[in-house]
């Protein structure tokens, strides 16, 4: 029936789109006596992947500029998850592992930045496990891996780690105003 | 992440922008081995469009800087963004490389 269809077509169209806003991401602003209070999160699964750690960091990258992260601060927040996620990715399970799980949970509110990064792969504990690198060494002598850790040390303010019931956590911690130029 | 070279006899500008992480890593790799492999043993790598580098991207550095080492000429890179920079310092780079500030000065520094 022409009507009907016409109707059933209205109906359709009367769904709102599926919003833009990031997968899983909620986020709550409100003034309280003229300040505004930021508490948002951005939860994320990653894949068993070479790909994947890229795909979480760009996500992040956008959570960051909508909620309009100093760029310096963003860069190395990134560049710390880039490094541990490509870590869990590479070396945290066996070929054919059953079941791996890897989740990146975010949360941003007034005063810092904070990620919990955690999976179910072979224990491994970053901050006492990985080498540490020798940077006085020449080119021809140094190894060639091992300054993702480092780096993500250097660049992050609080990092963290335990393994509860067969999950490595890894914890970061960006106070908000350790990157402002104005020290005051 | 993409490179554009320019060739002088055994000196190459390599113009590299984009995102250099664990993704792309070997490709980046693959480029550098290319131009090292044309018989270039003074490499300029120009990071004046380069946005990110991650440790993946650092070891390629590496491989390059080690490879035109053994040529019996070198590898330095130009135009680096500061929060790049700020990567090479915290991890030693700028103790293995030269760092200049245009491709001019690093092309010139290889002819001395």
């Amino acid at each position: 029936m022409p009507v009907g269809a016409t109707r059933m077509q209205r109906s359709v169209e009367a769904i709102p789109r599926i919003s833009l806003m990031l997968p899983e991401a909620s986020v709550s602003r409100h003034s309280e006596s003229g300040r505004i209070t930021v508490d948002a999160k951005l939860d994320l699964e990653v894949g068993l992947d070479r790909d994947e750690p890229r795909r979480a960091v760009e996500q992040f990258e956008q959570f960051a500029l909508e909620h309009d992260l100093p760029m310096g601060l963003t860069f190395k927040f990134q560049l710390a998850l880039d490094e541990l996620l490509t870590n869990v990715v590479s070396y945290a399970f066996e070929e054919g592992a059953a079941a791996p799980v890897i989740t990146l949970a975010l949360h941003l509110t007034d005063d810092k930045l904070e990620a919990r990064l955690q999976d179910n792969g072979r224990p491994f504990n970053p901050l006492r496990d990985a080498p540490v690198p020798d940077l006085d060494l020449s080119a021809e002598d140094r190894r060639l891996g091992g300054l993702g850790i480092h780096l993500t040390k250097a660049f992050v303010h609080a990092l963290n780690y335990e393994r509860v019931d067969g999950w490595n956590r890894l914890y970061l911690v960006q106070p908000l105003g350790a990157h402002q130029e104005d020290p005051t | 992440m993409n490179v554009e070279t320019s060739y002088s006899g055994s000196t190459a500008v390599a113009v590299v922008d984009g995102r250099i992480d664990s993704a792309n890593a070997k490709d980046f790799d693959e480029e550098l081995s290319a131009i090292i492999d044309r018989g270039v043993s003074s490499l300029v790598v120009d990071c004046g469009d380069l946005n990110y580098i991650s440790s993946a991207g650092l070891r390629v550095l590496l491989i390059a800087i080690r490879k035109t080492n053994e040529a019996g000429g070198g590898l330095a890179l130009c135009s680096v963004p500061d929060h790049i920079r700020e990567v090479l310092e915290v991890s030693g780079f700028v103790r293995l490389t030269k760092v200049f500030a245009t491709a001019d000065e690093a092309r010139a520094s290889f002819s001395k």
